[in-house]
């Protein structure tokens, strides 16, 4: 038994050297990778950022990682270019901003509104309603283009703000994001003490429930702004106005032939769709990270 | 005191107020939502397409629009089942490489002996991908992938492809860089999301199988992996239903700007370019009949996903 | 920590672009005057596009006043909310350049009325066509549309448009135009919907300087010898590449002599009772383009793609198949002086734009007026001539120009040796144009056959798959067409 004991102390001693330069030599190789896989995440920025201030002709006789001195002159190429596709670069950042604000506003209160609503109170037909809203949760808008389209030639809404706007108001994730967080994070004791204060029930909601909800609100916020912010396939269908492009429409532009010819102007475009999107998560990225985690917001 | 008599009811008493609560909810649901669900069915058995500029609708048809979904006027498959067929094909060459890709870095950014020094830098910058215009992503790698873009221009330096159309001149080239912007936009998604899986992983397991030998692989296979399973699961799922309705990324790509199809000879054509290419040339019957298979295949996956969610409350439930 | 990485990269990569910015601020000046011209951009789809010279009047002569110039702010030029406004629909500055440059000045109480709406290229017209027709109360709701020949039958067909009848404008006003330009207009119900202010015969333009280099002369005549039959051009492809050692190309692509093909078609796609037609002209331009790009006879670029227009600049490619709009809206500024235009294996002609009024159009006279003046008035069509030297749709107003010599930025464009004018050269072009062969789906059913023309171009397909593949994607896209 004394034996055994001596002989695996040894092992292990002797093992403890070749353990720490085993994991010296896995720490190396995992950093190694890690560095190539965030290399491989910011090159195509860095590419782009490099080739907005290049001059065209330079662009296409090869690849380069020192700037040039023709951002000016692409700028003014792109604006220039823009002119002509019926909103500005400008227009198309209000526009977007315009249809996302109060989508991410409306979303947020009501989606919490409605979380509130199933946690609060007790009703009959709660629990089918909540089973319907983890039904629909993943239903997709894509799938109802079609009808939508055409309801909302119906309705007077085509080609009309609103109709991006106002759906925001039911979004069946954020709810199940928001339910969810409550039942963690929310107790009813607070409700039962403020009514007994006498407060009505909107009056809660608003003064109580609400502030309580602001870190899950937070988050939610900046998932519903990108999603919005980013969505192209709904507002290309649902606005015709050349005046009412939205940013990802914008950039739908610049696909098209009027730039194929002008790289120094099309990486420029991009670099200015996506600055706001960069500065924001430069600012927001802790929340940003963490609350992937928390909601596994996918869509 | 009316204060403690409302104090007694119990939260049922203010029951109508939970109404009042989830109505706007509702009430936009169902007409921006649901009723455009619904109207979209109803389109389906509806002959209507645009022939010179004006509508006709030829009335109600039970098969025309499904079977043209399925088959085409020669008997082959039909360019929707080949839509789906692109879709399936992009949208696997992204996952597999992203899942494998996921867990190891979970793994990796988890593991309490081998710690890495800024692995919170190492997320924000993985996950910033996910977080940009997909529109401006799309154009983007096609600027650098393009005839001109200085990518091709690179791998043709180094003699690697002889031809500067090579990557929008083929199939599989083309599909495959789209594969890798869908990856590359969201591996740092679901790394965290599997590391918060790992993170949830009772850690007296792993101490007992340290005490028990087991080897890091050992570890990985016996504990990560069945105990990661339902956020897998889900990052699967989830996954599959946003693959399916994959725009954005392909519709910028390599396309025919005078279609919307995907290039070469409709090989990046995913479903949705291939709906929003019906309505376009005014085929709102098979475009709704089209939707409406997507919807489908779409239900099933939720259903599972469903299944699977009430699943992991119930053993929540046990733990608790 | 991770933020300061993320903003240390993201700031440093900034930061040296702006420096480098400042830096190299002389080789700016040096450079520009080249994009200037490769800038020039067409404005046109890929499978089309009449374009007048609303952009090369625009278009600075030098590059300081390219900086200098103002941008407007939107391109939704005009009053939208003004009761008694007109508008006007098109994919680009082209008829706002005869708004600016002719209307102005003839009739300033109709043009303080116009509001031009410029929907920024060809790609998406169609769609925001389609989506404001459905919206008629939309403040931009066109009063006039501008249509291009690949799809104006789709309209003029449809329902969207009034007659020109109807618009008090008659045969005796429009006698003085092109009769394919009517043909082209007239639907199946023999209804006129559309006139067009220009005329648009093709014509090979030959780089003058690469001719007498390696076909040994520059004389239009004797290289017409050169381009007289698509035997004779296989050669011609065959010989420059040779005497150049490949330096010169004969075309930029095989996709340039698609629009040549086309017109020596007898059929448009499809007849009258919708059957599908593939005329035997399209099967030949399959088979040659299949040759040509065997050989790698051509660059293989894809027309208004960025290889095209790089290959149209230096000494790349000696012929470019054009018409009367790409005279003077695609070639480059770079080697004007030094083209000249050649008839080519066979007339055809390419593109062309019309006007027509829409049915909910607000004021049918001012909209009667305006379309009046563009394409039936011989003194204003001939303002348009000497604004941007197009060719317009109006005999009277060709004779009066006739002998001028087509500028673009101040510059001639055919080289000396052409021998004469422009208009000249065109005259007796025009009326060989057939303009019945064109079909509403034009648009789509070329896209589709490009496509796989491509795929048998590039060895992916046999002929016979590539047809049916397209019948097979004709049905699919339009369900009434019998593809047989």
């Amino acid at each position: 038994m004394s034996n055994d004991k001596i002989s695996v102390s040894t092992a292990t001693r002797m093992e403890d050297a070749s353990y720490s330069r085993k994991i010296l030599a896995a720490k190396i190789f995992r950093i190694t990778i890690c560095v190539i896989l965030c290399i491989i995440s910011l090159f195509p920025f860095y590419l782009m950022i490099i080739n907005a201030t290049r001059y065209t002709k330079d662009i296409e006789t090869g690849i380069s990682f020192i700037p040039s001195g023709f951002f000016i002159q692409n700028w003014n190429t792109l604006m220039e270019k823009s002119a002509g596709l019926g909103t500005s670069l400008w227009g198309a950042i209000l526009n977007s901003a315009i249809i996302t604000f109060p989508g991410t506003i409306l979303t947020l209160y009501f989606s919490t509104m409605t979380a509130y609503g199933f946690f609060a109170y007790n009703f009959k037909g709660r629990k089918f309603l909540w089973a319907f809203i983890m039904a629909v949760m993943m239903v997709p808008g894509q799938v109802t283009i079609v009808g939508f389209l055409r309801f909302m030639q119906t309705l007077g809404l085509y080609d009309n703000f609103l109709a991006l706007i106002i759906p925001a108001i039911a979004a069946p994730t954020v709810v199940f994001f928001m339910r969810q967080y409550m039942t963690g994070a929310f107790s009813l004791e607070i409700v039962e003490a403020a009514r007994i204060d006498g407060a009505n029930e909107f009056r809660i909601f608003n003064t109580i429930a609400l502030p309580l909800m602001k870190p899950a609100i937070a988050t939610q916020a900046i998932f519903a702004f990108i999603a919005s912010w980013n969505n192209l396939f709904t507002p290309n269908m649902l606005l015709a106005s050349p005046d009412k492009a939205t940013l990802p429409m914008f950039v739908q532009q610049m696909r098209t032939e009027q730039f194929t010819i002008d790289y120094g102007a099309i990486y420029i475009g991009l670099f200015i769709t996506i600055l706001p999107l960069i500065i924001v998560y430069l600012f927001l990225s802790k929340y940003i990270v963490a609350g992937v985690a928390l909601g596994g917001v996918k869509d | 005191m009316a204060t403690q008599t409302v104090k007694k009811h119990k939260t049922i008493e203010y029951g109508r107020y939970g109404y009042l609560f989830i109505a706007p909810f509702f009430i936009v649901y169902l007409v921006f939502q649901l009723w455009p669900l619904i109207y979209t069915f109803i389109l389906s058995f509806q002959d209507i397409y645009v022939k010179y500029g004006d509508e006709i609708n030829d009335g109600f048809t039970l098969t025309k629009n499904y079977a043209s979904v399925f088959v085409a006027n020669d008997g082959t498959a039909s360019m929707a089942i080949r839509t789906f067929g692109n879709t399936a094909i992009i949208w696997i060459f992204n996952f597999i490489p992203q899942i494998l890709l996921s867990l190891l870095l979970a793994v990796w950014l988890t593991d309490t002996k081998v710690k890495l020094k800024g692995a919170g830098a190492f997320k924000v910058m993985v996950y910033l991908p996910n977080v940009i215009t997909a529109a401006s992503i799309s154009i983007l790698f096609f600027s650098m992938f393009g005839p001109n873009g200085p990518l091709t221009k690179l791998v043709m330096d180094l003699g690697w492809i002889d031809n500067n159309r090579f990557f929008i001149d083929n199939a599989a080239p083309t599909r495959g860089i789209i594969s890798f912007i869908q990856f590359w936009m969201w591996y740092g998604n679901t790394t965290l999301l599997l590391i918060s899986g790992v993170l949830g992983i009772n850690p007296s397991i792993f101490e007992a199988s340290d005490i028990d030998g087991c080897t890091g692989w050992q570890k990985f296979i016996h504990i990560t992996l069945p105990m990661l399973r339902p956020i897998m699961l889900y990052v699967l799922v989830t996954s599959l239903i946003g693959g399916l309705q994959m725009y954005d990324i392909p519709s910028l790509f390599n396309v025919n700007m005078n279609t919307g199809r995907g290039m070469p000879d409709d090989a990046s054509t995913t479903v949705t370019m291939y709906i929003r290419f019906l309505t376009k040339t005014g085929n709102f019957g098979r475009a709704a009949a089209v939707s409406v298979i997507l919807f489908l295949v779409t239900l099933i996956l939720s259903v599972l996903f469903f299944v699977f969610m009430g699943d992991r409350d119930k053993k929540a439930k046990k733990k608790g | 920590m991770k933020k300061r990485v993320v903003c240390a990269l993201l700031a440093s990569a900034l930061i040296v672009a702006a420096a480098g910015c400042s830096n190299n601020e002389k080789k700016d000046d040096n450079k520009s005057t080249t994009t200037t011209t490769a800038a020039a951009d067409k404005g046109g789809d890929s499978t089309t596009a009449a374009q007048g010279g609303g952009d090369t009047t625009d278009a600075p002569a030098d590059t300081t006043a390219a900086e200098e110039k103002k941008v407007p702010e939107n391109e939704v030029s005009g009053n939208a909310d003004a009761a008694d406004a007109v508008v006007v629909w098109m994919w680009n500055t082209d008829v706002k350049g005869i708004i600016d440059g002719v209307l102005k000045d003839v009739d300033p109480e109709l043009y303080n009325r116009i509001v031009y709406v410029n929907t920024g290229g060809t790609d998406f017209y169609q769609d925001k066509l389609d989506n404001i027709f459905n919206d008629p109360s939309n403040k931009l709701y066109p009063d006039i549309v501008a249509l291009e020949a690949d799809y104006i039958l789709k309209y003029t067909n449809g329902s969207n448009l009034l007659n020109i009848a109807d618009l008090g404008i008659t045969d005796a006003d429009y006698s003085k135009e092109y009769k394919y330009t009517i043909d082209t207009a007239t639907n199946y119900k023999g209804e006129l919907k559309a006139l067009s202010w220009q005329a648009c015969p093709g014509s090979w333009t030959i780089r003058a300087s690469l001719a007498e280099k390696y076909l040994g002369t520059s004389d239009p005549a004797k290289v017409q010898e050169f381009f007289k039959d698509w035997d004779a051009v296989y050669e011609t492809a065959k010989l420059v590449k040779e005497k150049s050692n490949g330096e010169t190309l004969l075309l930029t692509g095989y996709e340039d002599i698609k629009r040549v093909w086309m017109g020596a078609r007898q059929n448009g796609w499809h007849d009258a009772d919708d059957n599908l037609i593939i005329d035997q002209a399209m099967l030949d331009y399959m088979d040659y383009a299949k040759k040509l790009e065997d050989e790698k006879l051509t660059y293989s670029a894809t027309q208004w793609g960025d290889d095209w227009n790089a290959k149209k600049t230096g000494d790349y490619t000696l012929a470019l198949p054009g018409c009367t709009w790409y005279t003077y809206w695609c070639l480059v500024e770079e080697n004007f002086g030094d083209y000249i235009l050649v008839d080519g294996p066979q007339p055809y002609s390419w593109g062309g734009t019309w006007l027509a009024a829409t049915k909910g159009c607000a004021d049918k006279d001012a909209a009667a007026k305006f379309i009046k003046y563009l394409t039936c008035d011989a003194d204003f069509m001939a303002k348009i001539n000497a604004m941007n030297s197009d060719y317009v749709n109006n005999t009277d107003a060709i004779e009066t120009r006739k002998n001028e010599v087509a500028l673009n930025n101040g510059k001639a464009i055919l080289s000396d040796k052409q021998g004469s004018t422009l208009i000249q050269y065109y005259m007796d072009k025009v009326g060989g144009i057939n303009g019945k062969l064109i079909t509403a789906e034009d648009s789509a059913i070329t896209g589709l056959f490009d496509t796989q023309v491509k795929e048998y171009v590039a060895g992916n397909k046999s002929k016979d798959d590539a047809i049916a593949a397209f019948k097979k994607n004709v049905a699919d896209t339009y369900n009434y067409i019998n593809v047989g």
